[in-house]
C-alpha cells in the first residue's frame, strides 16, 4: 500500500509518467544558421531491389516488378501451402536456379542539370584590382646635378640639373623621353664663361620587379650647349661688360641604371644615374625623380 | 637606317679632336683701342686642341710643386733633376670642351678659354720672336693652375710672373677675383717670360739658374737679373706694341715699369750693386726698366723691329761673353753693337745719357765709336 502510495507520489512530481516516452529535447536557442549554399544534388543511385519471385501453381518461379504490389487476389490466399507471409518473403539468390531469367534494373532518372559553379569571391576580387594595377604611361619631374669633367683637369665641376621624364611600358620592357637642363658659370669678374646644356634623349630600359623595380638601359640623343661669355674691356671701374654667345649641339649616349618605387597607386618616386658619353667626355647625371604612372 | 642612325650618334657623342690650323675665339687685347675683347684669332701650331698639345709647348694643368732654392743652386743641379725633385704631384693632361659654328672653334667652358687664350698667346708671342729672328728657342711645359710653394710656403713667382727659370717652366696661376687680368691672357706679360727664358737659354745656357746666381759677386748678379727683367720688359713691349701692358697685370706700381716714358739711372742703382740680398733684397725692376726704355725709345723713334733683332742678336753674343763675365757696360755695348747701324749711333747717346749717373761713359760703349751728343733728359 504504502509503496503504491510512493509511486504514486513520484508519478506526479515527475512531469513524464514512465509509460509515456520521454519528452523531446527542449529546442535550444540557436542564432539563425547561416545561409548556406545547397550543395549540388547528389545523383542517388536508385537500390536495385531484386524482385519477388512468385511461385506459379505450376511450379513455375515468375518475378515480378520490385516497386509493384504483388497482385496478388484474396482468392490466392485460399489456394493450398500458399500464405501471404511467403509470398512477401524474398527468396534467398542462392536458391534461384541458373535458368530464372532476371528482370532488366530500371534506368535511372537523368541527371538534373546543374548550375555552373559560381566563382569564388576571392577570385572575384583580386580580378580587378590586378588589371588596375597595370600602368603603362609614366611622368616624372627631375632634379639632380649634371658632373662634367674640369677642363683643367681639376677634377669634376657640378651643375643643378633639373628636368622631365615620360615612358610608356610595354611588359618588362619602358620606353621613355628625357629631358634635362643644367648650367653653371665660373671665372673672375674681368672674364666670365657661364655654359649651359639641355638633353633630349630617348631611352629603353629592361624593367626588373614591380612596385619595387630595378631598370636597366641606356639611350641616346642629342645636348643643346650654350655657352655666354662676359668680359669687361678694360680695368677701368666705368668699363661695360661686353658679351658672346655660342650654341652648338652634340650628340649624346646615356647608360643609366635606376630605382623605381611605387609608393601608393600611381605615385612613384625615382633616383638614377646615367653616364653620358659628349663630346668624347664621360659625364655624370644623378637625378631624383618624383611623377605619377598612370 | 636606325643602324646608320645610331652608328652616327655614337660617332658624334665620342667627338674628336682637332689639329690647326683653325680659328678659334680666344681673349685678345686690342692696342689701337685699349681694350680687351674676345676676338676671333688663327692657330697655327696645335697638333692637338683636345689636349693644347703644339710647338709653342704642351699645356697641363693641377699637380703640386714645391721648390727650393737651396736645391736650385746646389752645384750639379739640372732642370731635369729640379723637376724630378720640385714636382710632388704631376699635373694632368687637360680635356678642352669646345662647339664648332662657321668652322670657328668656340671654348665651352671658362677653363677651356682660359687654357685656349692662354696657349695662342703663347703662340702668338713666339711667333713674334721668331719673326726677329729667334727659331732656336725650345719650347717649355706649359703649367696651368699648378699649387707653386717654396721652402716658406709661398710662391715663388710672387708677382704673377709666368716663368720659373730653375725648373724651364711656364707657370700659368689660375684667375682670381682679385686680378685685374690674367698675365696668361696678357700678350705682353707671356713675351715677358719669354724674354727670361731667351736669357736663361741663350746667355746662360740653360742651366738652372745664371752662374753669378751661385758665385760670390754681388753686383755680378744683380746685374744678371736686371739685364733678364730690362729684355723681359722691352720684349713684352714690342711683341705686344703696347708699352703699358704691365697696367692690365700689375698690381704693384705697374706705371713706374710702363716704358713710354724716360727711365734714368741713379746713384742709388749704382750702390744698390754691391749690396748683399741679405742686407738690403736687391731689386732689378729700376735698373731693368732704364735698359728696357732705351731701348724701346729708339725701337719707337725707328723701326721698332730692327732693334729688336738686334736685342735678340745680342742675347748669343752676351752668351759667349757671360764666363768672363757681364758688367753694365759689357750688357751695353754688346745691345749697341748689334743694333742696326742706322740706329747704333742714337741708341749709343740714349745710352750715355741714360747711365750717366751710374758712371757709363764713351770709353765704356768702344761699339758706339764716337762722343756722344748731349742729351739733356737724364741730367
Amino acid at each position: 500500500m504504502i509503496a503504491a502510495l510512493v509511486l504514486t507520489l513520484l508519478a506526479q512530481t515527475d512531469p513524464t509518467p514512465f509509460w509515456m516516452p520521454p519528452p523531446p529535447p527542449e529546442k535550444k536557442e540557436s542564432k539563425p544558421a547561416k545561409k548556406k549554399k545547397k550543395p549540388p544534388p547528389v545523383q542517388v543511385k536508385p537500390l536495385e531491389v531484386p524482385a519477388p519471385m512468385w511461385i506459379a501453381p505450376n511450379g513455375d518461379t515468375q518475378r515480378g516488378h520490385s516497386t509493384v504490389t504483388p497482385n496478388v487476389d484474396k482468392s490466392v490466399d485460399d489456394l493450398p501451402g500458399v500464405s501471404r507471409e511467403r509470398a512477401s518473403e524474398p527468396v534467398a539468390p542462392a536458391a534461384v536456379p541458373s535458368e530464372v531469367r532476371m528482370p532488366k534494373p530500371i534506368a535511372p532518372p537523368p541527371q538534373p542539370v546543374l548550375p555552373p559553379p559560381e566563382p569564388t569571391p576571392i577570385v572575384v576580387e583580386q580580378e580587378p584590382e590586378r588589371i588596375a594595377d597595370v600602368r603603362h604611361w609614366t611622368i616624372d619631374a627631375t632634379f639632380g646635378a649634371w658632373g662634367s669633367a674640369r677642363s683643367d683637369g681639376g677634377g669634376r665641376s657640378w651643375d643643378l640639373a633639373y628636368g622631365l621624364r615620360g615612358g610608356y611600358a610595354l611588359e618588362n620592357l619602358e620606353i621613355e623621353l628625357q629631358l634635362a637642363r643644367a648650367g653653371g658659370g665660373s671665372g673672375s669678374p674681368f672674364v666670365s664663361a657661364s655654359a649651359t646644356r639641355n638633353l633630349v634623349a630617348t631611352r629603353l630600359f629592361w624593367v626588373l620587379g614591380d612596385r619595387l623595380a630595378l631598370l636597366l638601359g641606356g639611350g641616346g640623343g642629342v645636348a643643346l650647349s650654350q655657352t655666354h661669355y662676359s668680359l669687361l674691356p678694360s680695368t677701368d671701374s666705368g668699363a661695360v661688360a661686353s658679351g658672346l654667345d655660342a650654341i652648338a649641339i652634340k650628340g649624346v649616349i646615356e647608360i643609366t641604371a635606376a630605382a623605381r618605387a611605387r609608393i601608393f597607386r600611381g605615385l612613384e618616386a625615382r633616383a638614377e644615374v646615367s653616364t653620358l658619353l659628349r663630346d668624347g667626355r664621360l659625364e655624370l647625371l644623378p637625378l631624383v625623380a618624383v611623377g605619377a604612372a598612370f | 637606317m636606325k643602324l646608320l642612325a645610331g652608328c652616327a650618334l655614337a660617332l658624334y657623342a665620342c667627338g674628336g679632336d682637332l689639329a690647326s690650323p683653325f680659328s678659334a675665339v680666344a681673349i685678345t687685347f686690342d692696342v689701337n683701342k685699349q681694350a680687351f675683347k674676345l676676338a676671333q684669332v688663327r692657330l697655327n701650331s696645335l697638333s692637338s686642341l683636345r689636349h693644347l698639345r703644339g710647338s709653342a709647348g704642351d699645356v697641363t694643368a693641377g699637380g703640386k710643386v714645391r721648390v727650393s732654392s737651396v736645391a736650385a743652386r746646389a752645384s750639379g743641379a739640372t732642370v731635369e733633376s729640379l723637376r724630378s725633385a720640385f714636382i710632388k704631384t704631376q699635373p694632368s693632361q687637360v680635356e678642352i670642351a669646345w662647339n664648332v659654328l662657321n668652322d670657328i672653334v668656340y671654348p665651352e667652358d671658362f677653363a677651356s678659354l682660359e687654357l685656349l687664350s692662354t696657349y695662342y698667346n703663347m703662340e702668338k708671342a713666339r711667333a713674334e720672336l721668331a719673326n726677329l729672328g729667334l727659331t732656336t728657342l725650345p719650347a717649355r711645359p706649359i703649367v696651368a693652375h699648378a699649387e707653386l710653394t717654396n721652402e716658406n710656403g709661398i710662391s715663388p713667382l710672387p708677382d704673377g710672373e709666368l716663368y720659373y727659370a730653375p725648373m724651364a717652366t711656364f707657370f700659368a696661376p689660375a684667375t682670381t677675383a682679385q686680378q685685374a687680368v690674367p698675365p696668361a691672357f696678357n700678350l705682353g706679360a707671356v713675351a715677358h717670360a719669354l724674354g727670361h727664358q731667351a736669357v736663361e737659354e741663350l746667355v746662360w745656357g740653360g742651366t738652372p739658374l745664371p752662374s753669378p746666381e751661385t758665385g760670390t759677386d754681388n753686383e755680378a748678379r744683380h746685374i744678371a737679373r736686371a739685364l733678364s727683367e730690362g729684355v723681359g720688359d722691352y720684349l713684352g713691349v714690342a711683341v705686344s706694341n703696347d708699352p703699358h701692358w704691365f697696367d692690365h697685370s700689375l698690381q704693384v706700381e705697374p706705371a713706374e715699369r710702363a716704358l713710354d716714358q724716360i727711365h734714368c739711372s741713379s746713384q742709388d742703382m749704382l750702390d744698390a750693386l754691391p749690396v748683399d740680398d741679405a742686407t738690403a733684397p736687391f731689386d732689378p725692376y729700376p735698373l731693368g726698366s732704364v735698359i728696357a726704355s732705351a731701348l724701346w725709345e729708339e725701337a719707337s723713334a725707328t723701326t721698332a723691329q730692327n732693334t729688336s733683332r738686334g736685342v735678340l742678336a745680342a742675347l748669343g753674343d752676351l752668351g759667349t761673353k757671360a764666363a768672363s763675365g757681364l758688367t753694365l757696360a759689357v750688357i751695353l755695348d754688346t745691345l749697341a753693337a748689334h743694333s742696326p747701324d742706322d740706329q747704333r749711333a742714337d741708341l749709343c747717346d740714349i745710352f750715355f745719357n741714360r747711365f750717366e749717373q751710374m758712371g757709363i761713359k764713351a770709353a765704356d760703349l768702344p761699339s758706339c765709336g764716337k762722343a756722344p751728343l748731349q742729351r739733356t733728359e737724364c741730367q
